[in-house]
């Protein structure tokens, strides 16, 4: 028999809020992807193959933060299952 | 009060409930900042492989005393997506440059009666004999195609990037 799903206690609550803070970091970071991506695009298109360069690293770093972010989440999936 | 037997079964609670959809909703965050960056890696090696070819094999581009004074002939170099364009103008001089306009990537086209080449997306326009931009919002000089004329036809033998040189050398500003 399956064990009955833990109350929604302050941990939940305290969890809940996290997510909340992952998630709006998550979406500043997307957002500076994209505009990232965006300028290389039309930097390369424009015959600077120099750019294509400084946005990968720039979009790699980026990534790295939401990665982190993404590790947060799973750590802080851990102990409120 | 006892729980109703779906309860027991679905067991759902909306706390829990909002916690998985945000969660997930967190992993489709990241899964889509892996998505952006894999398209500007994609850009790296797009622009790697642009930078490596550029010593190139020559090409014939055209035949012995083509194009006529005036005209424009067409040819693709160095790979058979890069459009490019060979001029001889009135003078009797042949220019060759990429046909990509260097704002947003248009087909440039020669105007015989400006004596110049013209964008028409944005109105750019570009020297003939130079490459370099004389009007509009294209930010660098057209690449230019070396060329050499030979007994057996006219060779496309390098790519020369754009060099933002004044375009007032040119004389035919205007
Ligand atoms: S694409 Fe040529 S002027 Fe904009």
């Amino acid at each position: 028999m399956r064990a009955p799903p833990s109350p929604p206690g302050p941990d939940r609550h305290r969890a809940l809020a996290a997510l909340d803070g992952a998630i709006a970091l998550l979406v500043v970071i997307l957002i500076a992807q994209m505009w990232v991506l965006g300028a290389s695009l039309e930097s390369y298109l424009a015959g600077h193959r120099d750019s294509a360069l400084v946005g990968a690293i720039t979009s790699a770093v980026l990534f790295a933060g939401s990665f982190g972010l993404f590790l947060f989440i799973r750590r802080l999936d851990r102990p409120a299952r | 009060m006892t729980t109703p037997l779906w309860r027991d079964e679905v067991s759902i609670r909306s706390a829990d409930e909002r916690y998985v959809s945000r969660r997930q909703l967190g992993k489709f965050l990241v899964l889509t900042s892996l998505g952006m960056l894999a398209g500007n890696t994609w850009l790296l090696i797009k622009a790697g492989l642009r930078g490596a070819a550029a010593r190139l094999a020559p090409a014939r581009i055209a035949a012995p005393g083509e194009p006529a004074r005036g005209a424009v002939a067409l040819f693709t170099y160095p790979e058979p997506e890069d459009r490019c364009l060979l001029v001889r103008t009135p003078d009797g001089q042949l220019h060759a440059f990429s046909q990509k306009c260097t704002h947003l990537s248009c087909a440039v086209v020669y105007s015989a009666a400006r004596d110049r080449l013209e964008c028409p997306c944005h109105d750019g326009v570009f020297s003939v004999r130079t490459g370099a931009v004389l009007a509009g919002p294209p930010p660098r000089p057209l690449p230019r195609i070396a060329v050499e004329e030979r007994a057996d036809g006219v060779y496309a033998i390098g790519v020369e990037d754009g060099d933002d040189g004044d375009p007032s050398d040119d004389g035919d500003r205007g």
